[in-house]
């Protein structure tokens, strides 16, 4: 029997499959001990559930089994490198060194992301949400490259207006007031 | 019949007939834009649906959902891209038609094909779902579980690549659920000594960090690579035929018929519709019929299949409360928020809303393929005008205000972007984040029917193998598990295979 060799349709532009799947399949290993210590790590915690089983099962019984499930999966991925059978041309060392230029920049994209995510909550009591809006709009806007810090200051000012205008306006939404500074009384 | 009373319910309310009118135009609009997929579109869109009427929210994201997916075959047609994973097969033979012209008939054929799928699904969601309700409403505790075990073993098994990391996945979304407060005893479960953990993960903060922050990240990732502008390609003024329409008649049932079957399997899925049904209607035409070049039968066929998994994949979720795709798991919590029991009670519970619900689906279809035929091409110029690097920016700020507004707890922010983070790296390592979610609606449900059962039993365990239907699933879940694995492993390349392979 032919084997067929399903093509994947992606519209990423990415590696090649065979180098995106070697690295895949060398950061299983890694992934696999992460889920597994994790699965130890709940496990242990409920052993300070002070209320336990009422009959057969009880309030530690879903956590002791689900964590159980992460212990023994994440084994099972850790080990499943050496499980499965490789690709002539897989090299760990040569996909990890394709993928590594490539993750360095992509790390600061996404760290950044998120760190605009965080920041922009935690300012939102500090400083009220108008500002914060303006500050999280310039920032994911530099993110996503856009050039002209004119245009970035323009764009972010009529997003957090138009934010404002929508939700807190229109549809009534509650914010809290910034703690430094609120321009909430423009509004009023 | 029902369903008439349906209309007359959906007819007699302004609010959901008009949410249903937006959401025909707003979800073909949403699903033609590259990159942001229709789950993630109604994940960010659902707090906006608190404050509505059940059928107005229900109605709003259903739509939404069947436009998405037709409004995917815009973008994918004019720009080789698909709008959504349902339309990467519509491109096989629509990218060539608008190469040399004919944009205006792919993306008629289009329309057609995604209506009339569209309705042969909700025909069998109707006449189907109430038919199998009745047989459920018997199901007891022990049953539940077993659907509920069935459904993660299913759709861990055949979602993603990987059964291991799709197992992991269920495994995860199980671990997340429990944090908080037990439901039975109030004990505090992994909450860390928080007080903000004691009501547990809000629905709406993961869905949103996972689907959309995820998907955000993705595309700031893409922005590195920068992308060259998206060009609109000639077209003619040629439109499809009533000849044509009539000779795609037979492709456009069968397609049809593969979504709806397709549909109605947890974990499977449009996309999977899609492509089978492109494979098989390709095999059907033979090598000779210019499949892959521009045939209209290999446009019509996986818009049919796609857009016909959509009713269908509403049955398992009407009638067992699993839900078999990421779209109606959203829906799931969208019941639950509105306090709808989900389940085969709903009919008698809720009879007017669901079949106000499948009204507002055929109505909806009318809606968007009138939007499509002549708003098409104008909504794809609209799309190709639009540069992604600033709506990306407006969705992020849209999703974490929607995060807030939950609960008016800017912790639920903390989460979303935890979930985004999580959801990114689970997109690069593989894990299925649908797996995720759905086992997290699943759990409590899962749970409670574990200990309800084994409180009502007298045997302990066993009533999980004397109880012949709860059996019975298990027994599903667990054939499912070994078929695909014993199909994996014939799949995976031997040593003498290896050096066969081309390349």
């Amino acid at each position: 029997m032919s084997r067929k060799i399903i093509v994947q349709a992606s519209r990423l532009d990415q590696a090649p499959p065979d180098t995106r799947e070697a690295s895949v399949r060398s950061s299983d290993h890694w992934t696999g001990l992460v889920i597994a210590i994790s699965g130890v790590a709940l496990f242990a915690m409920t052993f300070n559930f002070t209320i336990t089983e009422e009959g057969l099962v009880g309030p530690r019984f879903g956590p002791r089994v689900i964590s159980g499930l992460l212990v023994l999966g994440g084994v099972l991925l850790a080990a499943s490198p050496w499980l499965s059978p490789r690709m002539p041309d897989e090299d760990h060392r040569s996909a990890g060194a394709d993928d590594e230029p490539r993750s360095l920049r992509v790390l600061p994209v996404v760290l950044g992301l998120i760190l605009v995510g965080f920041a922009y909550a935690f300012m939102t009591r500090k400083v009220g949400y108008d500002l914060s809006t303006f500050a999280a709009a310039w920032a994911v806007l530099a993110i996503f490259r856009v050039r002209s810090v004119f245009r970035i200051t323009a764009v972010a000012a009529g997003l957090a207006l138009a934010m404002h205008v929508l939700f807190l306006e229109v549809m009534g939404l509650f914010m809290p007031d910034g703690r430094w500074i609120d321009l909430s009384w423009i509004w009023s | 019949m029902e369903i008439l009373n349906g209309f007359a319910t959906l007819f007699s309310t302004p609010d959901a007939l008009a949410y249903t009118a937006l959401a025909a135009v707003l979800g073909v609009v949403i699903g033609s834009l590259p990159g942001l997929t229709v789950a993630a579109a109604i994940a960010m869109l659902v707090p906006v649906t608190y404050y509505l009427d059940p059928l107005a929210a229900l109605s709003f994201l259903y739509v939404i959902g069947k436009a998405g997916r037709y409004g995917g075959s815009i973008s994918a047609i004019l720009f080789n891209t698909p709008g959504t994973t349902a339309s990467v097969a519509t491109i096989f033979d629509g990218y060539p038609l608008a190469r040399r012209g004919d944009a205006r008939r792919a993306l008629r054929t289009s329309t057609v094909a995604s209506m009339i799928g569209d309705w042969i699904g909700d025909a069998i969601l109707i006449f189907g779902a109430v038919i199998i309700a009745s047989w459920t409403s018997s199901f007891g505790p022990a049953e539940y579980f077993g659907i509920y075990m069935m459904a993660f073993l299913i759709i861990g098994s055949v979602v993603g690549k990987s059964i291991l990391k799709g197992l992991l996945a269920i495994a995860m979304g199980l671990a997340v659920a429990m944090v908080g407060l037990d439901p039975i005893t109030g004990q505090p479960r992994w909450t860390f000594g928080h007080i903000e953990l004691e009501g547990g993960f809000g629905l709406v903060p993961l869905l949103v960090g996972l689907f959309v922050i995820s998907e955000i990240m993705v595309q700031a990732e893409q922005s590195l690579r920068g992308t060259a502008p998206i060009a609109f390609p000639k077209m003619s003024n040629r439109g499809l035929t009533l000849r044509e329409l009539f000779r795609l008649l037979p492709v456009i049932g069968r397609s049809a018929i593969y979504g709806a079957f397709i549909g109605m399997m947890p974990g499977l899925g449009s996309s999977v519709a899609a492509f089978v049904a492109y494979a098989e209607e390709k095999r059907r035409a033979g090598p000779d019929a210019g499949w892959g070049e521009g045939a209209i039968a290999g446009v019509a066929a996986p818009e049919a299949a796609n857009n016909a998994v959509n009713g269908p994949s509403m049955i398992p979720l009407l009638t067992l409360g699993v839900p078999g795709t990421t779209v109606a798991a959203i829906l799931m919590g969208v019941f639950l928020i509105h306090g709808i029991p989900i389940g085969p009670t709903i009919f008698s519970a809720a009879g007017d809303l669901v079949y106000g619900l499948f009204a507002a689906g055929v109505l909806g279809v009318l809606l968007y393929g009138i939007t499509g035929w002549f708003f098409g091409p104008a909504i794809g110029r609209l799309v190709s005008l639009v540069p992604t690097r600033y709506v990306y920016p407006t969705i992020f700020l849209v999703t974490v205000i929607a995060s807030y507004s939950v609960r008016l707890n800017l912790f639920d922010v903390y989460v979303m972007m935890a979930a985004g983070l999580l959801g990114y790296v689970m997109r690069k390592l593989e894990f299925p984040t649908a797996a995720f979610i759905i086992a997290f609606i699943l759990a409590p449900g899962a749970e409670e029917s574990l200990r309800q059962s084994l409180l009502l039993s007298r045997n302990g365990w066993m009533i999980f193998l004397t109880e012949p239907v709860a059996a019975g699933f298990l027994a599903v879940g667990m054939l499912v598990i070994a078929v695909r694995t014993i199909v994996k492993l014939r799949q995976r390349p031997g040593p003498a295979d290896i050096d066969a392979r081309p390349g």
